[in-house]
C-alpha cells in the first residue's frame, strides 16, 4: 500500500521537476491579492519613485495586461510600465535615495554604475520588478507587476 | 508499466512546455469591452463617382457581368468590382466567397494594390471598405489605418455572428464555432483596450480555420525601425496570439529603451521611433508535418508579401526592417530571402535550418545573426539543409547564453531549451532588440569581444 502511494507521489515530483524546469517557471510566493491590486501596487512604487527622484515625467504605461503563468500552469497576468524623465538634480543621490526606498520596502535591491548612467533594480519576493535609470542625460523608469490570476 | 507512463508524461509535460501555455479555457469569457466600443466603421455605400472612375487607366469602362468576372483574377478583379455597384459587389461577395479567398490566396502585388487603392475616391474607398472589409483588410499595399478598420471591424461582426447563432438557436455552438469564437477572442484580447500604448493595429485577419493574424505595435507609417516576429512550430493563432503580442510589446520596450539610452549617450541626434509586428501570418507546423518544408514556402509567401507591403506604403522613407525569426519561421524566412524579399536585418533563433547554404545566398543588407541556446535539439540539425549556426554559413553568432550585460553590468538571465528565447530580462532578448534596432555593433557573442561593447564606443 505504502510502495503503491510512493510511486505516483515520486512520478509526480519528477514530473513536475522536469516541467519546472523546461519550462523556466520560476516558483514565486502568492499572495491574495488581485491583478488590479498589483498592478496598483506597481504604479504606486512607480510614482513613489518619480517624487524621490523629482522633476517632470512622462507616463507611457500600457494598461494592456501581459500573459504569465502561476505555478502550476495557472494563467494569470501582470501590468508593464515604462516612464521616462528628466535628468535628476544629483544622479547620485538619486540613486541613493531609490536604493534606500526600496531596500526599506524589503525588496532585493542591485546597484550598478553604467558609464554616466547609475541603475537601481528592485525585486520583490512575489516577483514585482521595478528598475530605475539615471544619468545626467534622463531618468527612466520601467516595471512589471506581480503575475496574479485574472 | 510505471515507467512507461513516467516516460508518457513527461514527453506530454515536454511537449506542452516547448509549445508554451497551455490555453484550454473551460468557458468562453465575455470579449474585451474595447473591441465593442470602437465606433463601428462606417457602412454608408456610395458608387463611385465618375471622376474615381476615369482616374482607374485599367478599370473596366463598363461593369462587368458576373460570367465576365467569374474569369478574371488579381487587379483586374479588383477593378472589375470596383466599377460595380455597390449593391452588386456585396451580393458577388456573398455569392462567391471563394473567388475573393482566392484572391487572397494569390494577390495581386503590393505596388499593384496601391496603384488600385490610390485611384479611388474617399466614396470608393468606403464602399469597398463597406462591402469587402475582409478583403481589404488582408491586401499588403492597402493603407495600415484602412486595413485596421476593415480587420477590426471583421472582427466584431464575426463575434457577433457566432454569438447571436449560439443565442438564436438556443443550443451551445458547435466545438467547431465554439473554437473560433475563443480564437477571436484571443485575437480582441492580444489587441488589448483602446487606451493600449502604443496603440495597437490589427494589421491582418484570417477568421477561418487556424486563422491568421498580424497585430503592429506602434506606427507602421512613420517607425524608424520595424521588426517583425516570426513564429515556428506549435504557435497558433487561437493558442499563441496574445503571447506572441506580449512578446512584442517587450520586444517594443527593449527597444524603446535602449533607443533612449543611446540617445541620451549622445550616439544619435534625436531618439527615434520603432514598430513591432506580432506576425502570425502562415500556418505554423504541429508534430505530424513540421518534417516538410509546405508550410515554410507558405511562410516564405505570405511574409515576403507582408515586407513588399510595408515597403510599398513606406515609398521613399523606408524603415530599417529585421526578421526576427524563431524555429521553423526561421526556415520560412531564409526560404523568403533567397529570393527577391529584401531586409537590413536577421536575427535566428532555435534554427533547423533550410536549403540556403551561406548569407551570401540572402538578401540582407546588414548582418544575419544566430542564436543556439543550451538543451535546444533544433540548432545544428541541419534538418532542411544547412546549419545557419556552422561557420561555413558565414551568419554572426548571438549569445543566449546568459552573462552580464557588459553595457549595462545588468545580470541577464540565460535562454535554456527551444522555447526561452524570448523571456524578458534574457541576454537573448535583448540581443534581438538590438539586431532590430541596428546595433549590431552590440550584440554580445560570448566571446573575449563582448568586453569591448561598451557604450563608449557609441561617444
Amino acid at each position: 500500500m505504502q510502495r503503491r502511494l510512493v510511486m505516483p507521489v515520486a512520478v509526480a515530483m519528477v514530473a513536475g521537476a522536469v516541467a519546472v524546469v523546461l519550462g523556466g517557471c520560476a516558483v514565486q510566493a502568492s499572495t491574495p491579492v488581485t491583478d488590479l491590486k498589483a498592478r496598483d501596487r506597481l504604479l504606486a512604487v512607480l510614482d513613489e519613485a518619480q517624487r524621490v527622484v523629482g522633476g517632470e515625467w512622462t507616463i507611457m504605461d500600457d494598461p494592456t495586461p501581459r500573459e504569465c503563468i502561476i505555478p502550476l500552469w495557472i494563467s494569470g497576468e501582470r501590468y508593464p510600465a515604462l516612464r521616462v524623465g528628466d535628468p535628476p538634480a544629483s544622479v547620485a543621490v538619486a540613486a541613493d535615495l531609490m536604493e534606500r526606498t526600496w531596500s526599506d520596502a524589503g525588496m532585493r535591491v542591485t546597484r550598478t554604475d553604467i558609464g554616466d548612467v547609475i541603475e537601481v533594480k528592485g525585486e520583490s519576493d512575489e516577483g514585482e520588478l521595478v528598475i530605475l535609470r539615471v544619468s545626467e542625460n534622463a531618468s527612466t523608469l520601467l516595471g512589471e507587476s506581480e503575475c496574479r490570476p485574472r | 508499466m510505471l515507467f512507461d507512463a513516467t516516460a508518457v508524461l513527461i514527453a506530454s509535460l515536454t511537449v506542452a512546455t516547448v509549445a508554451g501555455p497551455a490555453v484550454a479555457p473551460l468557458s468562453v469569457p465575455a470579449p474585451p469591452i474595447s473591441i465593442l466600443t470602437t465606433p463601428a466603421h462606417e457602412r454608408d455605400i456610395d458608387l463611385p463617382t465618375s471622376t474615381q472612375q476615369g482616374s482607374i487607366a485599367s478599370a473596366p469602362a463598363t461593369p462587368l457581368s458576373a460570367s465576365s468576372i467569374a474569369t478574371i483574377t488579381g487587379t483586374s478583379l479588383l477593378h472589375a468590382l470596383t466599377a460595380m455597384p455597390p449593391t452588386a459587389v456585396s451580393e458577388f461577395v456573398e455569392s462567391n466567397p471563394q473567388r475573393l479567398h482566392e484572391l487572397l490566396a494569390a494577390p495581386p502585388g503590393a505596388p499593384q494594390v496601391s496603384g488600385w487603392w490610390a485611384g479611388l475616391d474617399a466614396t470608393a474607398k468606403r464602399s469597398m471598405l463597406s462591402a469587402m472589409p475582409e478583403l481589404i483588410g488582408n491586401l499588403d499595399g492597402v493603407p495600415v489605418t484602412e486595413r485596421n478598420d476593415a480587420n477590426r471591424d471583421v472582427l466584431r461582426s464575426t463575434i457577433r455572428e457566432l454569438e447571436l447563432e449560439g443565442t438564436m438557436t438556443g443550443r451551445t455552438l458547435a466545438t467547431q464555432n465554439l473554437q473560433r469564437l475563443q480564437m477571436l477572442y484571443s485575437i480582441a484580447d492580444a489587441l488589448g483596450p483602446t487606451t493600449a500604448n502604443p496603440p495597437r493595429s490589427l494589421l491582418q485577419l484570417d477568421t477561418h480555420e487556424a486563422g491568421k493574424v498580424a497585430i503592429v505595435l506602434g506606427d507602421l507609417d512613420t517607425a524608424d525601425y520595424v521588426s517583425y516576429l516570426m513564429p515556428g512550430m506549435f504557435i497558433t493563432v487561437g493558442g499563441n496570439v496574445v503571447e506572441w503580442t506580449d512578446t512584442a510589446a517587450r520586444l517594443y520596450d527593449e527597444q524603446v529603451s535602449w533607443l533612449s539610452l543611446l540617445a541620451d549617450a549622445g550616439a544619435t541626434d534625436e531618439v527615434e521611433t520603432v514598430a513591432t509586428v506580432a506576425w502570425i501570418g502562415y500556418q505554423t507546423p504541429h508534430l505530424l508535418n513540421v518534417g516538410s518544408l509546405d508550410l515554410a514556402y507558405e511562410g516564405r509567401d505570405a511574409i515576403a508579401s507582408a515586407i513588399d507591403g510595408l515597403q510599398t506604403i513606406r515609398g521613399t522613407d523606408q524603415p530599417f526592417i529585421s526578421l526576427l525569426a524563431h524555429s521553423y519561421g526561421s526556415t520560412a524566412a531564409l526560404l523568403a530571402l533567397e529570393q527577391s524579399t529584401s531586409i537590413d536585418a536577421l536575427a535566428m533563433i532555435g534554427s533547423p535550418g533550410a536549403p540556403a547554404t551561406s548569407v551570401d545566398d540572402l538578401n540582407v543588407r546588414g548582418d544575419v545573426f544566430v542564436g543556439e541556446a543550451a538543451w535546444d535539439p533544433i540548432p545544428n540539425s541541419s534538418f532542411f539543409g544547412s546549419d545557419p549556426g556552422a561557420v561555413e554559413f558565414g551568419a554572426r553568432m548571438m549569445s543566449v547564453a546568459g552573462t552580464v550585460d557588459v553595457i549595462t553590468n545588468r545580470v541577464l538571465a540565460a535562454s535554456t531549451g527551444h522555447n526561452e528565447y524570448w523571456s524578458p530580462g534574457t541576454e537573448s532578448m535583448r540581443n534581438l532588440a538590438l539586431v532590430g534596432i541596428n546595433k549590431g555593433e552590440l550584440v554580445t557573442d560570448g566571446s573575449q569581444r563582448d568586453a569591448g561593447r561598451t557604450l563608449a564606443l557609441l561617444l
